[in-house]
């Protein structure tokens, strides 16, 4: 048996519901282990041990009496500490925030918790979320578990690391244009971006309100179908919520791949990325064509001018977000997102309304490709996790930005608002992991899911496990 | 085909001051110039693809108090 810092909520969920192993032996379990590694990487910014002890007794209490909650009953989780908690200090990684201390929890929170989660702490994020690479936060840049010298990406960098490293089964990661799947792919894990409206950002400091979605992160497709069912559904509280029934995710997952037809789009997603990446990717995609898939190439005619899209709307909503921070507190932002923050001021409202409406052209075209494909596979990332600090890098013998490159594959489904689920698929020869993305129709997160768990069933990159 | 220039410090320093009321150092000014040239080169490009009859994926709805939460 697995040691319980490396455990599925599966595997764990059985022994906790048959009284094997308790909420509180597994909470100290983790806690020991982010002893042991939490240094290494800079994932956690804050602990909370005395409350998860405090929460993890009640729990066992609970299940000695027969109130066991579920399959998310005692499991330690951490959150993001762009996500308010009540009473625990939450800075969106800024100076700017240093001191604040929410007087309620994030409605994420509130569902996990109500699931029965344990939170264990606040994790390291880019600061205000604001970039891919969680190199910019005042805590210090998160690493990355396969090699410390590189970013863990972000901007839940933080959430990518402790997953990674069995400091907290799940975690929550928010994403406005990668920042659940930038790090998943870093640090090898498996990260969900829900449909836009299916989980509530309320409590959760904006980035860019049209485009920022919260989701689970976990070392499984599984793990994340359990994490994210208590989080779906209509929030009073976020006007964004949708009201519609969710699926079983679990239940989802029995749906498998045979039959369904998977859309390769190469022209963008593929031909720009990294050999090695192109080829494990590509392989990923033979693995789900031999599990009974077909593949089909298709294309979406506009998709390169996604990315100057995606920066319009976030350089609009963030500085409208930021802008008085910026006037009172210039000096407390890092530099990088100061002047992303500033670069805000230049943009016209005539090009913010043009990529909202670029937002709706690009959907259509994304729902063209869906009349032919169920589910479209792609590079979650074009490129590797790169050494901490480094702004450019080598593609195909041509120097790339690392920022713009991160971000590239991953924010057009922030546009589009789609579900999509990063898994891991491979390694670089430099021994960094290689991720698979899968993007469904609006409110498919059960179709994904099911392609996902299929291709884990049939490979075990997600179960390597990175060794400090 | 647009003829604007390509961005330099002075401009910007101007729009800065003029439209957004901020006041910067020169030195930020060339800072700024240098990554909003290339930003607004991929904006040219943009406003060339033709979107005149999509409407913009922004929906008014009329405020609805909600009470509650969790």
């Amino acid at each position: 048996m697995a040691a319980l810092t490396d455990q599925s909520i599966t595997e764990l969920a059985a022994q906790i519901s048959s009284r094997k192993v308790s909420p509180v032996e597994l909470v100290k379990a983790h806690f020991a282990r982010i002893k042991e590694v939490n240094d290494k990487v800079n994932a956690y910014v804050l602990l909370t041990e005395e409350a998860a002890l405090a929460e993890a007794k009640q729990a066992e209490a609970e299940i000695m009496k027969g109130q066991y909650r579920g399959p998310l009953h005692g499991i330690p989780i951490g959150q993001k500490d762009l996500i308010e908690t009540k009473g625990v200090r939450s800075t969106a990684a800024s100076k700017v925030m240093a001191n604040h201390v929410p007087t309620r929890d994030a409605t994420v929170v509130t569902r996990w918790r109500n699931a029965g989660t344990i939170m264990l702490g606040k994790l390291n994020t880019h600061e205000w979320a604001y970039g891919p690479t969680n190199d910019s936060s005042c805590f210090g840049p998160a690493r990355n578990p396969w090699n410390t010298a590189c970013f863990s990406g972000g901007s839940s960098g933080g959430s990518g690391a402790a997953v990674a490293l069995g400091m907290a089964v799940g975690a929550t990661g928010t994403d406005t244009g990668g920042s659940i799947r930038i790090p998943s792919a870093a640090c090898g894990i498996t990260g969900l971006k829900p449909t836009y409206g299916r989980a509530p950002r309320a409590g959760i400091f904006p980035l860019c309100w049209s485009m920022d979605h919260p989701g689970p992160m976990a070392r499984s497709v599984e793990d994340c179908a359990l994490l994210l069912q208590p989080l779906v559904g209509r929030d009073p509280l976020d006007a964004a919520t949708v009201d519609r029934p969710a699926a079983d995710y679990m239940g989802a997952l029995k749906g498998g791949v045979k039959g369904k037809r998977i859309g390769v789009v190469s022209r963008h997603f593929y031909a720009k990325a990294d050999v090695e990446v192109e080829r494990a990717v590509r392989e990923a995609v033979k693995v789900l064509e031999g599990l009974g898939a077909q593949v089909e190439e298709v294309d979406i005619p506009d998709i390169d001018h996604a990315a100057t899209a995606a920066l319009i709307m976030y350089l609009s909503e963030g500085t409208a977000y930021h802008d008085d921070w910026l006037n009172e507190h210039s000096a407390l932002f890092t530099d990088q997102v100061r002047t992303f923050l500033e670069l805000g001021h230049y943009v016209l409202a005539k090009d913010y309304i043009r990529a909202q409406r670029f937002r709706t052209h690009l959907g259509q075209q994304v729902a063209d490709a869906f009349e032919r494909v169920d589910v479209l596979a792609t590079p979650t990332l074009p490129i590797t996790a790169q050494p901490i600090g480094q702004a450019t890098t080598t593609v195909r013998g041509k120097e790339v930005p690392v920022f713009g490159s991160l971000i590239a594959n991953t924010e057009p489904f922030n546009l589009t608002g789609l579900p999509t689920l990063a898994l891991p698929c491979g390694f670089s020869s430099k021994g960094l992991p290689i991720s698979l993305q899968l993007t469904g129709r609006p409110f498919e997160e059960g179709r994904v899911l099911a392609v996902g768990h299929a291709y884990q069933g049939a490979t075990d990159w997600h179960k390597k496990r990175p060794k400090l | 085909m647009p003829n604007r220039k390509p961005l330099d410090a002075k401009t910007l320093s101007a729009v800065a001051a003029e439209i957004a009321d901020l006041h910067i150092s020169p030195e930020t000014a060339k800072n700024h110039a240098a990554i909003l040239e290339p930003i607004l080169q991929g904006i040219e490009s943009f406003r060339r693809l033709p979107l005149k009859d999509v409407e913009p994926a922004v929906i008014f709805h009329p405020v609805d108090r909600m009470r509650g939460g969790e």
